[in-house]
């Protein structure tokens, strides 16, 4: 039986969710739960990762250390994870989240810049994984590149991030078989839900050999949400890949994501980020802005498209509705 | 008046474009253009308006009369190379820290009588002047999103980003005492976006927002590399107050 390795992001993309306001009481609740389901690998984090609680994406309620520090005190067997994206995270806050019993580091940057990663996979003294991110925005072989440069940092596996949810499973097919094909090292697969196919497309990477999948209990995450990780688990155990956690569990650890969000429905702004491939995280400040400058959240996301805006550039919202009313 | 003589250390992008703004100063003369590549296009074009070039980097600066220098390298070469350089004027683009912090508009009259002055980082070049305009009473924090077009953020940038952010933060603590956060973001659309500035202020009972374009001079650099153009700007406004100041 094929083994995958689940990466729950709950705790991290969920925070997009609900602007970053994951409670302490959450955190540790649902630390316990993931360790108890047997969740391989828990990352916590502000929704954008280390040093990203900033007025610009919004501030998190809970500290990055202190959420780390609950989430820890939970974990036994559950590994615990943290997400950077060099241009919010500094090397010292890499350094304080390994003080705080983190063991392994997501770094993820714009599927184009893999080499701004270097010094952190590098300097960390972590286990790292590459995330690409906006991976719809480059081919196969670029990408493939890019990869490349991170394994040859010392990252220990590679995520394709399909940010804007905009990948249809062709796609998926052709890009994670040209990264297993051409790495070293374990691929893995990260959805978003804007245009209803991050479970769809989380299974066609599996198909094509990514052992890593990353979802979020109830798809709680940016946009429309990340793929389902309930569904997902149960997917894989009915196709008959192991993924060594406990369906039974997870399906417990529902009710407390429940009490954070309603059910996660595609939306008609996650379509819209979805369709011109805008980062999923853009929702909630299109959304607030749109009605602030009473400007159609359509033409903000059809003009944030045209520029190819790449994540973390949430300041060209207000820019484009200005020039828009 | 004589013009002072300077010598620039590095002859890719940004000290060729430092190179042909030294040419149109009234108050400095390029004696000497410095790099490792013989192969530089820098070099070529420096050559071609008959500068005195070489390829031994520090070794020919040392050698040279230059009164002030550029260092237009890496921050781990101004390490090694600094200490080398005596009775000169240090004027440090890379982001080694290791020179007094300098904004000319903010600071200049500080760095004059030093021996190195630091240009700190370009995103620091672009919103600190901007943030000295704005009302600094009941000023509680700043935080600053600097975006840039892909092929204007060299290898250096890229590798000193936690040191970018974390310098670019301490600038602003010392201009306005308050504490600051530096974002960056690369962006790799096609054709080039100019560089883009966020400024969020943070008062008592508000915050407000500023945005802006910098949008270069073109003199070597693109003019979408305006993140490059305004450091080199910042570099010969420090060395021109510097003759001034030491010719009269």
């Amino acid at each position: 039986m094929q083994k995958i390795t689940i990466i729950d992001s709950t705790l991290r993309d969920g925070n997009h969710a609900i602007k970053h306001q994951i409670t302490k009481e959450v955190y540790r609740d649902y630390a316990r739960g993931a360790e108890k389901a047997g969740i391989p690998i828990l990352v916590v984090g502000h929704g954008n990762g280390l040093g990203a609680s900033s007025l610009h994406l919004g501030k998190s309620l809970v500290s990055d250390k202190e959420m780390l520090s609950i989430v820890k005190k939970e974990l036994v067997n559950t590994k615990l994870a943290a997400f950077a994206i060099p241009g919010f995270a500094t090397l010292s806050d890499v350094e304080m989240a390994k003080e705080e019993g983190v063991e392994i580091l997501f770094v993820a940057t714009h599927c184009t810049e893999a080499n701004v990663s270097k010094e952190y996979i590098r300097r960390s003294g972590l286990k790292c994984y590459g995330a690409l991110m906006m991976s719809h925005m480059e081919s196969a072989y670029k990408l493939l590149e890019q990869a490349k440069l991170m394994e040859s940092y010392g990252a220990v596996g590679i995520f394709l991030m399909d940010s804007a949810g905009a990948s249809l499973p062709n796609e998926v097919k052709l890009k994670v078989s040209v990264l297993v094909e051409g790495l070293h090292i374990p691929v893995g697969f990260h959805a978003h839900n804007n245009l209803g196919m991050a479970v769809a497309n989380s299974l066609t990477a599996a198909g094509r050999g990514a052992t890593m999948l990353d979802a979020t209990t109830r798809g709680f995450g940016a946009g429309a949400g990340n793929a389902q990780l309930e569904v997902l688990v149960a997917l894989l155990n009915k196709i008959g890949y192991e993924t060594g956690t406990s369906l039974k569990e997870l399906l417990k650890n529902t009710e407390i994501i429940e009490k954070l969000k309603g059910p996660q429905l595609v939306s008609p702004l996650s379509i819209m980020s979805g369709l011109n491939g805008v980062f999923s995280g853009f929702v909630p400040h299109v959304e607030r802005i749109s009605k602030e400058y009473k400007v159609d959240p359509w033409d903000i996301f059809t003009e944030l498209g045209r520029r190819k805006v790449v994540a973390g550039q949430e300041d060209q919202i207000l820019e484009v509705a200005l020039s828009l009313s | 008046m004589n013009k002072m003589k300077v010598g620039i250390i590095g002859t890719g992008k940004v000290g060729t474009d430092l190179l042909l703004k030294v040419l149109k100063s009234d108050y400095l003369d390029c004696v000497i253009f410095a790099g490792l590549r013989e192969d530089s296009p820098g070099i070529a074009l420096a050559k071609s308006l008959n500068v005195n070039t070489s390829t031994k980097s520090i070794k020919a600066i040392i050698k040279s009369e230059a009164e002030i220098v550029f260092d237009a390298t890496t921050a781990a070469s101004h390490k090694k190379n600094f200490p080398l350089l005596k009775d000169v004027f240090v004027i440090d683009l890379t982001p080694s820290k290791m020179g007094t912090f300098c904004v000319p508009e903010l600071n200049i009259d500080e760095v004059l009588e030093k021996n190195e002055v630091s240009l700190i980082s370009c995103g620091a070049q672009a919103v600190i002047p901007r943030i000295a305009k704005l009302k600094s009473k009941g000023l509680q924090y700043v935080e600053v999103v600097t975006t840039v077009a892909s092929d204007s953020a060299g290898i250096g940038t890229r590798d000193n980003m936690s040191e970018y952010l974390k310098t670019t933060a301490e600038a602003i603590t010392k201009f306005f005492g308050v504490p600051a956060k530096s974002i960056f973001i690369i962006n790799p659309a096609v054709p080039p976006v100019q560089m883009f500035n966020t400024i969020y202020v943070q008062y008592a009972d508000r915050t407000e927002v500023v945005q802006f374009t910098v949008k270069g001079r073109g003199d070597y650099l693109k003019i979408w590399e305006g993140n490059l153009d305004v450091i080199n700007l910042a570099a010969i406004k420090v060395a021109e107050e510097f003759a001034k100041n030491h010719h009269n």
